[in-house]
């Protein structure tokens, strides 16, 4: 229950009904009245500021990416292939029950070769080619850091701010507060793709793209690359279009029946429902067919990008959804939750991710829609330095570490060419510019406008946030 | 207008602005003040201490009346002088309050206005209304008396005629019967109830039907459904891989305690406590799943105290909502913004669960995937099942020890042939040689392979092999894998690499479909590199395996044991790997042994061996025996025999369902205070304690959940009888007389109907918490009785019908919907009880998200199971079923006593094109062509009638007739349309209906079950 919302909601009825006598026609109503409508507008006074950015695509990296093998650069390790990690660095931090029996904690450096890139001069592993030669448009933040230790609690912090399940995701947030700039799709889309470095790996949950306590239809719609796009958007077989729309006209006709006896708004919002999933099943549809996408575009994003259901077919899902209005657009990638292994399995996970991301940019860019679009790459938390399992010089696990790790960002209201914060020699700890995973939510809802501590939702007597009651907009990397 | 008082002030508005202006009505603290206060203030000069800024408390009368220096915050009756005023005034922006670094909004004018008028009329103070016991107040008195079917009514009644408004009239019997059925048992009425009722002209008609429909077992069904959302009930443990549990045997006692009428007050103490009453029954002990319910994280890795700490939150925070009404889960890390509960004391509450005997990360799944403490439910088949396979494992383990008897003398005889004894090797014949990656295999005359063609990174070899004819192979204990050097291959090895290198990464041996269950790989030589595990051999390890550098050029052989031993009447398949890029294996040889002492003996036991029998040490001794007695075959036999029956025993008992529970461990646990809620930040020790702003426990009462349970239902407790009420009065009305039913503290809203409130909170009481009593003193009110019809008017007065001035209108619950449509088609079972069901959810859901790539997870029920109530659903909480979470059933994560209603055209898609919501248009449109007349129109009419027990309009029907006309005609020129929407779904169709009609009628049904009047009910 929000209360001021309401409390417009009401306004707004009574402004209309005081009108509908003199003339406004029920559909007129309904376009004021259905919360998808309200939707479409998002809240009253939001943005609070001028948005750089208008739209968000964040590609989550789900189980966690290796920093140390990918951006922060460690070359004093090599020296210290084997050694024991210090206690001074370790500091008596709790680790995971996966290594907390461990009784040594071998210093296992990367195998990667680093190089800097760019203007900025940011350091990217052999293993991100792709993502290197976009440097100047990304700031890579080294030093964020996270609460949790296990996936599930971590993954929905960083996407709630929250450990515990119950709280609304980002995209819900900023679906309700902004709402969308397209009548014919959702407003927050999530599409899922699985890693070919290890196949099997951490599962996902509905709940990282639910509403939470925020109204149902501010959850995020799952586009799925087998059966339907989304759930139930094909008529059945043996219903094709004229039959659907001589179906809906009578449902139409028969509910403005009922709305004339019982004057209920909620048959006219009902009516606005019916029309906006028949457009949908157009829209959907033309979205998902790549068929008409130059060669151009597969050849930037790379040959996977024609295989539906990989990450760079995501991708370029993903571009076709932000120009057509769609809010928040939510990639997960399955497949980096390397315990073992290290150099078998991180290198065909950026074999899927590195040329795909970093072609969304430049597409983005030759678009002129990098300006205004808001784009995260990043894991729920970072990885030990210390080998988890046995060592050798070519092979290594590593373990959950939430004390830091990287995550780059672009786009709309970032700083691009810049690498932010330090960490200390082994990537274990933070020694300069620490960044809370609420802080980094609150400078990315900074940029699409919104004061996070004023995007909030009153339930169960409080008014709930995003951040929390946390979270600080971190300047320098707003362009 | 500000955020806290809205709703209520809001409607204040709107009523007085449809009335001449009138002298401002007197303030009510409680009502007006407080809630402004508790929402600007308090979170800064409210009960939390450690947060309190000036040393200012407004929560309190002597914190706001006191004086401070020289001022005082308020000062009855003197508006002038009173600080609070001048703190609040927009005219110093910069001394205003609340500041605006506080997150808080500034009070409007309105706000202010109000403040001014209570201190003006003296500043009365009042402590929270719903912390003060309801006193049973009087009924009022009311102008239209014959309107008054029950003391409900009267209150409803009174509040309309101060606001100078008529109640709606009765809604008619037909609607009426549809609305009951539909509130008291989750499903429409059938057309014989309909048709019943309309002819009973009796003027307890309606009483009747209510009493129909609370004795029906259909209520308990419908009664369940909010109590699983506020017990969070679900069959999965709701973290990461969301694994399976079993909790349906706690589903099925909340059904049958609502059907057999369990009071309310017994109900929660069975389901807290339970297993504390003296000589607890089976029931009992299955009614505390309740707080076994909560999600539980056996991630691996999880930390088991932080997740025992979150369970505990859990529960603590679930019966703050459920009984109390209250946040309590805010005190979690600080004191209570708004309400007076300390940190300590949620910890106190807490505390109550600390001594469960279990695991916060779960520790180990019994059988049925439930983590201790568990329950077997009685189940006397089954259990003679277990009991049988005892019987026969007595006698198989008796067999074995008789064989022991003998193993020492066997022992003796072996140890001096040990190291000298070679095993008899049977050489398999190859067959069906195959290899990918572009290899080529060449059988040679002995019996050996050589490979050639491509050198491709890895390939795997495939051949079939057979024994010389005749020759069935019995009890085959290793298989032999020789590698052979060749003078064809580099080198003159046994491999294509340089020098003859080759490694062997993998070996598999398979009779049909079975793979062997291998074990033990011993060889007579391996490279320092080697890893001997080809069998076992996980997707994620590296590609090691067994070379033979630098011994390449010299035959060698490794021997591959079975685990049970193999006689196969069929051949045998092998694939043997060689993915270790350079070094393919090139000339190989497999054979067979049945010898009891097939492998090369390992160092550390020739090691044992080669010392005389008197000088080893005890040590030695028993390793010795320990690696000997696997190997004799009549032990190994016998053996086999008890660990196959161990294994059918565990089959069998793992059938026998299992229910968590609770118990007490022996010694409690110490409870602390976790500071900032960090389960690793252990501050002061508590003990069990109530809310000390609460009614005290009885000193003898015990300091255990039965304690606190029965302290929630002891009637002196204000909140718990109130807040049950109010959950009943929104499953009615959709809204309770306290809006924010999870709320009752400071910043919950105040009640529309106070008085009516503690009325029916008191008559609960009263009635021994006779919770079937309650229900029907609701539905049997004029109140409920109204039609839901309204004036624009009226609706722009009072949008969400907070006065009760007509009847509810409410749409109907996921679950209802997705009943009626089994209802009306006819499908619906009506079979209670037992294992979640899993009816049609679209292909690919769980997979999609699962951890398991390839890996089937959803299995489809069958036949009646697919049309079973929804409350008998598998609740997988990760993936719920969508058709139910599209219209807003919670996620069942956590305790949830309100849910969303929202309309979406993902709820459109889902109605139109589920093939659930098919199959039903396709059995209603059946039962319209049989049973519902001859015409069209007739048949029309009859399915709105049965769809919304009204009786159809002609200007409807006639536009179901013209869309069902249409359509027909377009099936009539497309027949393979119209058998392909019949075949959706398992029923079986009706084949002596015509194709293009029954699609036609089809497709009209599905119209009639997307209409807003057939989801709702109005």
């Amino acid at each position: 229950m929000n209360p001021l919302r309401e409390h417009q909601l009401m306004l707004t009825r009574r402004h209309l009904f005081g009108r509908a006598a003199t003339g406004i026609g029920t559909a007129a109503l309904g376009s004021l009245l259905a919360p998808q409508a309200q939707a479409a507008k998002g809240l009253p006074g939001f943005p609070n500021f001028a948005p750089k950015a208008k739209r968000v695509i964040y590609l989550h990296q789900s189980g966690a990416p290796s920093q140390m093998d990918l951006f922060d650069y460690k070359p004093g390790l090599t020296k210290r292939f084997a050694e024991e990690l210090p206690d001074s660095i370790r500091m008596g931090q709790r680790l995971t029950g996966m290594t907390s029996a461990q009784k040594k904690f071998p210093v296992a450096p990367s195998v990667y070769k680093f190089a800097q890139h760019g203007q900025g001069g940011a350091w990217f592993s052999e293993l991100l080619p792709h993502t290197a030669k976009i440097a100047d448009d990304i700031c890579v933040v080294r030093s964020l850091f996270t609460e949790a230790i296990n996936h599930d609690p971590a993954i929905t912090f960083i996407q709630t701010g929250s450990q515990v399940a119950g709280r609304p995701c980002f995209g819900s947030w900023v679906s309700y507060g902004l709402g969308c700039d397209t009548d014919d799709l959702p407003a927050f889309v999530v599409m899922i793709s699985r890693g070919t470095g290890r196949k099997v790996d951490q599962p996902l949950y509905d709940r990282l793209w639910g509403s939470g306590f925020l109204p149902t239809a501010y959850q995020g719609v799952k586009f799925r690359s087998e059966g339907d796009p989304v759930l139930y958007l094909s008529n059945p077989p043996g219903i094709d279009t004229q039959k659907r729309r001589s179906m809906l006209d009578d449902i139409r006709q028969l509910n403005e029946i009922n709305e004339k006896q019982f004057g209920d708004p909620e048959i006219v919002t009902r009516i606005r429902q019916y029309e906006m999933s028949y457009r949908m099943q157009t829209s959907v549809p033309e979205l998902t067919d790549l068929s008409k996408e130059p060669a151009s575009t597969f050849d930037l994003y790379g040959p996977d990008s024609r295989k539906p259901g990989t990450y760079a077919a995501n991708c370029v899902l993903a571009r076709r959804l932000a120009e057509r209005g769609v809010r928040f657009i939510q990639l997960y990638h399955m497949g980096w939750d390397h315990h073992e292994g290290v150099p078998r399995q991180l290198p065909p996970q950026c074999m899927d991710t590195d040329q795909a991301s970093a072609a969304l940019i430049t597409d983005l860019k030759q678009r002129g829609m990098l300006d205004d679009t808001l784009i995260v790459w990043g894991g729920e938390f970072g990885r030990t330095v210390y080998c988890q399992g046995n060592l050798s010089p070519e092979n290594y696990g590593r373990d959950h570490h939430p004390r830091c790790f990287s995550v780059w960002m672009a786009g709309g209201g970032i700083k691009g060419g810049v690498s932010y914060g330090q960490t200390d020699d082994y990537s274990y700890n933070i020694t300069e510019n620490p960044v809370h995973v609420h802080d980094m939510n609150a400078t990315l809802m900074h940029c699409l406008g919104v004061d996070h501590t004023k995007l909030t939702y009153r339930y169960q007597g409080r008014d709930f946030r995003l951040t929390d009651v946390h979270g600080t907009v971190v300047k320098e990397l707003l362009a | 207008m500000m955020a806290k008082a809205t709703p209520y002030l809001s409607l204040l508005v709107a009523l007085l602005a449809a009335r001449p202006a009138s002298p401002a009505p007197p303030v009510d603290f409680g009502r007006d003040v407080r809630p402004i206060l508790s929402d600007r203030c308090f979170s800064c000069h409210g009960p939390d201490e450690s947060n309190r800024k000036a040393g200012l408390r407004l929560d309190t009368e002597s914190g706001a009346k006191s004086i401070r220096g020289t001022k005082t915050p308020v000062i009855p009756g003197d508006p002038a002088n009173s600080e609070l005023l001048h703190r609040i005034a927009p005219d110093n922006p910069a001394r205003r309050m609340p500041p605006p670094y506080s997150d808080r909004k500034p009070l409007s004018e309105k706000e202010i206005a109000t403040l001014r008028a209570w201190i003006e009329q003296g500043a009365k103070w009042q402590s929270h209304w719903s912390f003060n016991a309801p006193v049973r107040p009087a009924e009022p008195a009311v102008k239209n008396a014959v309107w008054v079917r029950n003391p409900v009514d009267r209150f409803i009644l009174a509040r309309l005629e101060r606001e100078n408004l008529a109640p709606s009239p009765e809604t008619d019997k037909a609607r009426l019967l549809r609305r009951v059925t539909f509130d008291l048992t989750g499903l429409p009425p059938t057309l014989p109830e309909l048709d019943a009722f309309l002819a009973d002209r009796s003027p307890d008609a309606y009483n009747k039907v209510v009493d129909r429909l609370l004795a029906s077992p259909r209520y308990g069904e419908r009664m369940a459904v909010d109590w699983l959302d506020a017990a969070r009930y679900a069959d999965t443990h709701g973290y990461q891989t969301d694994p399976a549990k079993e909790m349906w045997p706690w589903r099925d006692w909340v059904i049958n305690a609502f059907n057999r009428n369990m009071p309310y007050n017994q109900f929660t103490v069975e389901q807290l406590a339970g297993d504390l009453l003296p000589n607890p029954t089976v029931e009992q002990k299955i009614a505390t799943g309740f707080q076994r319910n909560h999600r539980i994280n056996s991630e691996t890795g999880s930390i088991a105290e932080e997740f025992h700490a979150e369970n505990l939150v859990d529960r603590a925070s679930t019966v703050g909502t459920v009984w109390l009404g209250l946040t309590v889960g805010c005190a979690r890390c600080h004191d209570h913004k708004y309400d007076p509960i300390p940190t300590r004391e949620f910890y106190s509450l807490f505390a109550f669960f600390n001594s469960v005997d279990e695991a916060g990360n779960g520790g180990s799944a019994d059988g049925r995937g439930n983590f201790k403490p568990s329950m077997k439910l009685p189940s006397p088949e089954l259990e003679a099942q277990v009991a049988a396979k005892d019987a026969e494992l007595k006698i198989a383990r008796a067999k074995l020890a008789e064989i022991d008897k003998a193993l020492a003398a066997k022992q003796a005889d072996w140890q001096p042939t040990a190291l000298s004894y070679q095993p008899k090797w049977e050489i398999l014949t190859p067959a069906n040689l195959k290899a990918d990656n572009g290899v080529t295999l060449k059988a040679l005359p002995d019996g050996s392979i050589l490979t050639g063609g491509a050198m491709p990174p890895a390939a795997i070899y495939e051949l079939t092999a057979s024994t010389p004819p005749g020759k069935t192979l019995r009890n085959i204990t290793a298989f032999r894998l020789e590698l052979i050097p060749d003078p064809t291959l580099p080198g003159g090895g046994s491999g294509r690499g340089v020098d003859g290198k080759g490694v062997v990464t993998l070996f598999e041996a398979k009779v049909g479909n079975r793979k062997v269950d291998l074990g033990r790989i011993t060889a007579d030589f391996k490279s320092e590199e080697s890893e001997l595990n080809l069998v076992v051999r996980p997707a994620e390890q590296l590609k090691r395996g067994w070379g033979l550098n630098p011994e390449t050029n010299k035959p060698h052989y490794a021997v591959i044991e079975t685990n049970r031993m193999l006689t196969a009447e069929k051949d045998i398949t092998f694939r043997i790997g060689s993915e270790y890029e350079g070094a393919q294996v090139g000339r190989f040889r497999i054979s067979v042994t049945d010898s009891e002492f097939p492998e090369v003996v390992p160092d550390e036991m020739a090691l044992i061996l080669r010392q005389p029998a008197a000088e080893r040490s005890t040590k030695d001794a028993d390793a010795l025996t320990k690696y000997f007695v696997t190997h004799p075959v009549d032990r190994r036999t016998a053996n086999e025999a008890v660990v196959a029956l161990e294994g059918e025993r565990r089959a069998a008992e793992n059938k026998i369902p299992s229910t968590m529970v609770m118990s007490e461990m022996a010694a409690p646990r110490d409870t602390f205070v976790l500071m900032r809620g960090a389960y690793d930040k252990p501050g002061d020790k508590v003990t069990p304690a109530v809310l000390s702003f609460l009614p005290p426990m009885p000193a003898d009462a015990p300091r255990n959940r039965l304690g606190l349970a029965n302290w929630l239902v002891d009637p002196a407790n204000p909140l718990t009888a109130r807040v049950t009420v109010n959950r009943y009065w929104q499953m009615y009305f959709g809204t309770g007389l306290v809006k924010t039913a999870e709320d009752f503290g400071s910043q919950g809203e105040a009640p529309s109907h106070p008085e009516l409130l503690d009325w029916l909170a008191t008559e609960f009481v009263r009635t021994g918490w006779d919770v079937k009593a309650m229900q029907r003193l609701i539905v049997t009110s004029a109140a409920y009785r109204q039609s839901s019809v309204a004036t624009s008017a009226m609706r722009e007065r009072d949008p969400e019908n907070r006065l009760i001035a007509r009847g509810p209108r409410v749409r109907l619950s996921a679950e209802m919907i997705r009943d009626q449509s089994l209802s009306v088609s006819g499908l619906l079972s009506t079979k209670m009880g037992g294992v979640s069901v899993k009816p049609y959810q679209p292909e690919g859901l769980w997979e999609q998200l699962s951890a398991f790539p390839g890996r089937k997870l959803f299995e489809r029920s069958k036949g009646e199971d697919l049309w079973r109530r929804s409350v008998y659903s598998y609740w997988k909480r990760t993936v719920p079923p969508p058709s139910l979470t599209i219209f807003d059933a919670p996620t069942r994560e956590a305790c949830v006593v309100r849910r969303q209603m929202s309309s979406t055209p993902l709820q459109a898609l889902a109605l139109l094109n589920d093939e659930m919501y098919i199959e039903t248009s396709r059995k209603f449109a059946e039962r319209m062509l049989k049973e519902g007349g001859t015409t069209p129109e007739e048949r029309l009419a009859w399915a709105i009638r049965l769809a919304t027990a009204r009786p159809a309009a002609d200007s409807e029907v006639k536009i179901l007739v013209a869309g069902l006309s249409k359509r027909l005609q377009q099936y009539r020129s497309d027949n393979a349309s119209a058998e392909k929407l019949l075949s959706a779904g398992e029923s079986p169709r009706d084949k002596a209906l015509d194709t293009a009609e029954l699609a036609a009628y089809t497709t009209s049904a599905s119209v009639i079950l997307n209409l807003d009047e057939v989801i709702t009910r109005q």
